[in-house]
């Protein structure tokens, strides 16, 4: 498969420029890694542990300090390809208000594509498509400052498939909305990654976000920790408490339950898996 | 039983009364608020459980119907309101906004001081909440703009504590932070209420938080107060949650769906601990009973 | 309440004003107001009052929404127009007591003063009711174009007053929730002293900074990965086009102001 985004012994550290005196601390750590095209991969970390940051390297709103960041073959360090990297590489931010320009709905999804210089008529197509993609056209005349959480994101995330990126980062843009919201947002992303073939990177805390992806990734510390499917990834429940996330209840009762020495697959994920798995094990008793 | 702290009697609050918009944001609200309970309050964005807490302590007037603490209507005297604000603390959501002194010692001294309490109180009052937020006196004389996003958080509730309110309110005070950090604020609940026995109200979203620590559980919904009783018995009415829109928790869910096909199991699960120990009584069962 | 403000709200809708073109609408509420501060007599006052009932009922805009505009300056208009009454000379007393004398030049000014005051806010009105505020900024960004000869960075300023725009109603939520939470913490806003009251507000005024910093840089970046780069590049979504509506409006308004000229001609200045 076709690597699209690629890290190669990338660190970082944000520099303090009024005081140079200080250590910077290092918030990237040698990091290599790479992202298949079309993949949904969720980034899955505590507060501080660089996944945001993270994010911010793979669109070229930081670069690294040492090491290469590659989207698509482009050096994110070239400063005269900058745009081509941020057409191409989207980016939802946490806080829905923070990121819409516009009073009117459809004049934000269009201020992208404004941007990048495309015509008119083309923009206008785009916009009510993007729109109708994440399901609010009806909103398209609303004031953003009117709708609900999970579709201030939504029009955010329409603003980013106005500029036909090949890649959608969601920076913890689940982590302020209800559980709604996030369903939304959720159920959103995955329609794009499954019809329209967008790589998604899906950064987040929530560990049940994180149970569908193609592809976790569990940082700590600038490092990746863990790396694999969620099945693969899920069953290290020691080390993913260790670095203070969670895992998924039913999970975690398997390993109890096979501790007990009952017969169970151990890379279960959620309660309609276990309770599938049980009531095999009954109906074999009896 | 209990005595009664806080209870509304037909609370009601319409938005634009009289217009053609008009909204009922709350509809007769009847609740009776027990001493010591640690309630977990649930619902929607715009069930009205946000409206419902700024009328406990009268931010907000009901249209109709009455607020009364400690038997007391708490509009009885106008003026006296902002006492009632001291009885009856609340922290919104994102209180690490609402930070603004430059030391700590100072923001969570606000309270206190509005409240007119001598230095030497105030003093007292706040080497003892820093503690209760699972910090030390050492965050006392740090800017609350230099602490973490979870360390802010808990500095704006200390705040609150100061005050010594006899219910304390948090409205989602996990929003946004990671499981440690949600971790951390819940325990911080749980020993708070033990430690001063005073009655604990706080809004989430997450079905297994409120069912690991509350003790009753607030359901609103469309504005009406859907139940208030015992994790327990709220829980029991998966479907009617179901169709609120609302979860139960996953554990639980489990054991509903064994008890739905026709397996004597225990329903009441909130813990690991607890839901292990049913799936091995129902598994040892299984193996000799069929 | 400050919530009740209603610059800049845009009232859905596709009346003969909202398809005007949004550079012809800025310059007709340029003439509006021109006209309003030429009337010198009732008539011509009255003309001008034709007018503006006339652009509210092509507006389609419920007469309701412009009471509401109006409803904030109530107590300016009032408290003018009775400055106006008292402290206006002439000889036609209709009235005296005590120190207090009406007089109808006095009365003829504080009509004229009010009802100025209330046609520029409703001819003002109009504009941001029909006028989606981006159309507005971009009009503005075009009808001061020839500024920029001057090095006078008009796109940036534009985007500015976008921007101002689309942060004023979250910046008043946001008001709301940091008093509501100061409040919970005792805070009294409504006694004491001036001095008392001023200090009262710190702790909104505070936290209200910090996240306005907060919010701006988060928008930075939000813009950047929007492609952002200034003005020189960008297209737009929503062209703007003058045509003959906005020609024979303007046309009309022309006419209308020529009118006021001659009937305060014909008729004599009251004022």
């Amino acid at each position: 498969m076709e690597n699209y985004i690629e890290f190669k012994d990338v660190s970082f550290a944000y520099i303090d420029e009024y005081d140079s005196t200080t250590e910077n601390e290092t918030v990237i750590d040698n990091l290599s890694v790479s992202i298949t095209k079309g993949d949904f991969v969720c980034v899955l970390g505590h507060n501080g542990c660089g996944k945001s940051t993270f994010a911010k390297l793979c669109n070229a709103i930081e670069v690294p300090l040492s090491g290469k960041v590659y989207v698509d073959g482009i050096d994110t360090s070239d400063d005269d390809r900058l745009y081509d990297i941020r057409r191409k590489v989207g980016m939802v931010f946490q806080n829905p208000d923070n990121q819409i320009v516009a009073t009117i709905v459809e004049d934000d999804v269009a201020f992208g594509p404004e941007n990048l210089g495309v015509e008119p008529s083309e923009i206008r197509v785009r916009v009510d498509e993007a729109l109708r993609q994440v399901e609010m056209y009806d909103f398209r005349l609303s004031e953003p400052h009117k709708l609900s959480g999970g579709q201030k994101q939504r029009v955010a995330i329409a603003g980013i498939i106005a500029m036909q990126p090949e890649c959608i980062i969601l920076d913890e843009s689940t982590s302020m909305l209800d559980p709604r919201g996030r369903r939304e947002v959720i159920k959103t992303v995955k329609k794009l990654n499954e019809e329209q073939g967008i790589t998604v990177i899906f950064i987040t805390h929530y560990m049940d976000e994180a149970v569908e992806a193609d592809r976790v990734i569990v940082m700590d510390d600038g490092k990746i920790v863990l790396d694999g499917t969620p099945r693969d990834v899920f069953v290290h429940i020691d080390e993913l408490k260790e670095i203070g996330l969670d895992v998924p209840e039913a999970t975690e009762l398997t390993a109890m339950l096979i501790k007990e020495g009952v017969s169970l697959r151990e890379d279960i994920l959620d309660v309609e898996e276990l309770f599938d798995s049980v009531v095999k094990l009954m109906e074999e008793k009896s | 039983m209990n005595s009664t702290l806080l209870e509304t009697k037909n609370l009601t609050y319409v938005y634009s009364k009289g217009t053609s918009s008009q909204v009922h944001a709350i509809r007769d609200i009847c609740l009776k608020i027990e001493k010591s309970e640690l309630v977990g309050v649930i619902g929607h964005t715009g069930s009205g459980k946000s409206t419902l807490i700024q009328h406990l302590n009268g931010l907000l007037k009901g249209t109709s119907g009455t607020v009364l603490l400690d038997g007391k209507d708490i509009w009885e005297k106008k003026s006296d309101i902002r006492k009632v604000r001291f009885r009856v603390g609340v922290c919104f959501q994102y209180p690490e906004y609402q930070l603004f002194e430059d030391t700590v010692y100072k923001d969570i001294a606000f309270g206190p001081t509005n409240m007119g309490l001598d230095r030497d109180e105030i003093d007292r009052r706040i080497r003892e909440v820093i503690y209760y937020v699972g910090l030390d006196e050492s965050y006392l004389e740090k800017s609350p703009f230099d602490l973490s996003g979870g360390e802010k958080r808990r500095v704006a509730i200390a705040g609150v504590m100061a005050m010594q309110p006899e219910i304390l309110i948090l409205d989602e005070p996990c929003a946004g932070l990671d499981p440690k950090g949600r971790e951390t604020i819940l325990s911080m609940i749980k020993d708070y209420r033990e430690k001063t026995g005073s009655t604990v109200l706080f809004v989430s979203h997450s079905m297994e938080d409120i069912s690991k620590i509350a003790t009753k559980v607030l359901v609103m919904n469309e504005s009406r107060l859907a139940y208030y009783d015992t994790v327990d018995e709220v829980f029991r009415h998966a479907d009617e949650l179901r169709n609120m829109g609302l979860n139960i928790p996953r554990l639980t869910k489990l054991f509903l769906m064994l008890r739905e096909k026709g397996y004597d199991v225990n329903t009441n699960v909130y813990t690991l601990e607890k839901a292990k120990q049913e799936l091995l009584a129902l598994l040892s069962k299984g193996g000799t009973d069929k | 309440m400050i919530s009740d403000i209603t610059i800049g709200q845009y009232y859905k809708g596709n009346s003969f004003i909202h398809k005007l073109d949004a550079r012809a609408k800025i310059l007709l509420t340029v003439l509006f107001i021109a006209m309003i501060f030429m009337c010198k007599n009732f008539l011509s006052l009255g003309l001008t009052f034709v007018f503006v009932v006339l652009s509210v009922l092509l507006s389609a805009v419920p007469v309701k929404m412009y009471l509401k505009s109006l409803k904030p300056i109530i107590p300016i208009v009032i408290f003018t127009a009775v400055l106006n009454m008292l402290y206006t000379g002439g000889e036609t007393v209709l009235y005296s007591f005590w120190k207090i004398t009406l007089t109808a030049e006095g009365l003829t000014t504080a009509a004229f003063f009010a009802a100025r005051i209330v046609l520029i806010i409703i001819s003002s009105s109009i504009l941001t009711y029909t006028t989606v505020p981006t159309m507005l900024t971009d009009a503005i960004e075009k009808l001061l174009s020839p500024l920029k000869v001057f090095k006078i960075p008009v796109h940036s300023l534009a985007m500015m007053m976008t921007l101002a725009l689309r942060f004023i109603p979250t910046l008043i939520e946001e008001i709301g929730k940091i008093t509501n939470a100061q409040k919970a913490r005792g805070a009294d806003f409504e006694s004491g002293k001036l001095l008392q009251r001023i200090k009262a507000i710190i702790p909104i005024i505070i936290p209200l900074v910090v996240s306005s910093f907060r919010r701006a840089a988060e928008l930075a970046d939000a813009m950047n990965c929007r492609c952002y780069t200034g003005g020189n590049t960008r297209t737009r979504m929503k062209q703007m086009k003058f045509c003959f509506k906005d020609f024979v409006s303007l046309l009309v308004f022309c006419i209308g102001i020529a009118g006021v000229v001659l009937l305060n001609i014909k008729f004599g200045a009251v004022i």
